[in-house]
């Protein structure tokens, strides 16, 4: 479904990715790890269109993703969320669905202004899909709320209820669960699987090593922007060299603040 | 949508009646000053369209204002059109200058895209003050004629007081019609986050593109009220000076609140007026005026009356009391 080949970026002389090579089959459910900098969420960023790789080819199902704009990859189903939150923090809770639901309707804002029946029926049916998504989510009671007063844990979710709307055949997740307590926690990995098993393909970037052997059968292990590993959850994990770089440098670091 | 600002038709009703009544009670002055502030609310809410809906600060509109003018003033005097009949062009030419000027600074952010506006104010008021054999240079375009509807002149300040309250209501609800469409939801993302409206596959560049084509298209149709009211216009009526009066009017009004900025226009053209009384010292008072109104009111003068938004806590409390 998504093939990247050898991708590699560089800022101003700093590597960030080295010959990255990564598949993602329909249907799964990969986890994507490494330490802190390791280069997971760059390569989210290159997947999305945000950054344009100096080399190397992205295809998704048949075309290639290079020099794409990202608003064209969301609207090929290729969608992801953000490690850090970025949501429409004036909106509504709804309106932030709203927005993203719009994308697959008929109709023009001129239609909109006019208000024509063609266009009546898009807000409606975007109206309801959001709500839908609202409520797979857990967040109908939220749903007037300012987005920028809504609580951190609850953000996470309309993420993925945004992400969701716009019925994408793959999903990026990066970092879902970062920064909740661990009954959140449970809450999202609940909403991954659930999600997953609505048939969506999800490629998922996370610290948390608990959820990703907990949801993902095939992991797949960045160190300083080069893949190291690749395979079954269970052989990756006990690989010395995954080992080394992740749990090792955690390890190591967990004694310097011990010392 | 629930969300969704919509037209009050109570409150509209209400506040259209006391217009209407307005010039009937007022003394002629008073009538001239409205007719300043209608015309003034067009660029206004044209400017909204930039300032509240893509987070951008510009400093031309009194430009594209005062393109509108020229293309009516000139149609008229010079190709002899009737007025009616250079509404269109008036609009359009303003929108084509806006957006041909705007539309690459359209890419810069924050203080940049100041820096570029008021290149752009700069330079139609170079182009109108010195393309002589065109506008009239420093001269100006003298005898615009008034408008005239089915045979009768609008050349009174009452008659056209109510050809701008016209014009000020249809662009008023023009203007709330297109914030309620999916255009203006997108242009709220959009304000609020480029990068995550891209992830939702919104056009940022496009979505932004059109906001200019109608913050011009406005400007120019107040342009076109104001040539066919003066009747005489020059080009520095369109200086950077009214460019700065207006934005204040589009700010002071509050974030994203039409009914605000309408408020604004109407308290700040109107002190413009009334303080000339204080001569030089006129911008002066008018410094102060705005600067208390910073102070006092730092959300817009609307936010005198808050709006009731549901608070997460309370919704949270209702949810649970229902189990």
């Amino acid at each position: 479904m998504l093939e990247v080949k050898a991708v590699s970026l560089s800022f101003r002389g700093v590597r960030a990715l080295a010959a990255v090579d990564l598949q993602v089959a329909k249907g799964e459910l990969l986890g994507v790890i490494g330490p802190n900098g390791s280069g997971k969420s760059t390569l989210f960023n290159v997947i999305s269109g945000i950054y344009r790789p100096d080399s190397g080819s992205l295809i998704f199902e048949g075309k290639s993703l290079v020099g794409v704009s990202p608003a064209q990859i969301v609207r090929n189903g290729l969608v992801r969320t953000f490690q850090n939150k970025r949501l429409f923090v004036n909106l509504t809770v709804h309106e932030n669905v709203m927005v993203a639901a719009l994308k697959a309707e008929p109709g023009s804002a001129l239609g909109d202004v006019l208000g024509l029946r063609r266009s009546r029926e898009a807000l409606e049916s975007a109206e309801s899909r959001a709500r839908e998504c609202l409520r797979i989510v857990g967040l109908t009671a939220l749903a007037d709320v300012l987005t920028k007063d809504l609580p951190y844990g609850a953000q996470n979710r309309l993420e993925i209820a945004r992400a969701l709307v716009l019925e994408p055949s793959l999903l990026l997740l990066d970092e879902p669960a970062a920064g909740l307590n661990p009954s959140e926690r449970t809450e999202v990995v609940h909403l991954i699987r659930k999600i997953h098993e609505r048939g969506i393909t999800i490629a998922l970037v996370e610290h948390d090593m608990r959820i990703v052997t907990g949801l993902c059968s095939r992991i797949a292990v960045l160190d300083h922007g080069e893949k190291i590993a690749d395979g079954a959850a269970k052989e990756v994990i006990d690989d010395p060299k995954v080992l080394e770089a992740y749990f090792g440098a955690e390890l190591s670091g967990a004694q310097e603040v011990n010392a | 949508m629930t969300h969704q600002p919509t037209i009050r038709f109570g409150r509209l009703c209400a506040a259209l009646a006391v217009l209407l009544v307005l010039p009937f009670v007022a003394p002629n002055y008073v009538i001239h000053v409205a007719n300043f502030v209608l015309i003034m609310t067009l660029p206004v809410i044209g400017l909204g369209f930039i300032t509240g809906f893509t987070g951008r600060v510009s400093l031309s509109q009194g430009a594209i204002f005062g393109v509108g003018a020229y293309v009516t003033a000139l149609l008229t005097t010079k190709l002899g059109w009737s007025p009616l009949a250079t509404f269109a062009p008036a609009v359009l030419g303003a929108i084509t200058v806006g957006t041909a000027l705007g539309g690459p600074a359209m890419r810069l952010a924050g203080l940049y895209f100041v820096m570029a506006t008021i290149g752009i104010q700069q330079i139609v008021w170079i182009v109108l003050l010195n393309a002589v054999e065109f506008t009239g240079g420093p001269q100006g375009v003298r005898s615009i004629p008034a408008v005239g509807v089915g045979g009768f002149e609008i050349d009174s300040t009452f008659s056209f007081y109510f050809l701008a309250l016209a014009m000020a209501t249809a662009s008023y609800m023009l203007a709330k019609r297109i914030i309620a469409s999916r255009m203006g939801l997108r242009l709220r993302a959009i304000s609020d986050d480029e990068l995550a409206s891209s992830a939702v596959a919104i056009d940022v560049t496009r979505n932004k593109v059109l906001a200019l084509v109608l913050c011009s298209g406005w400007a120019g149709a107040g342009g076109f009220l104001y040539a066919h009211y003066v009747r005489y216009i020059h080009p520095d009526m369109f200086t950077l000076e009214p460019s700065i009066l207006l934005l204040t009017m589009s700010m002071f009004g509050g974030y994203r609140s039409l009914e605000g900025m309408l408020v604004a226009t109407a308290i700040l053209e109107s002190a413009t007026e009334y303080l000339r009384p204080f001569g030089e010292f006129r911008m002066i008072a008018y410094g102060m005026l705005l600067l208390l109104g910073m102070m006092f009111f730092p959300k817009g003068v609307l936010s005198l009356f808050p709006r009731r938004s549901p608070k997460p806590a309370q919704l949270v409390k209702e949810r649970t009391s229902d189990a």
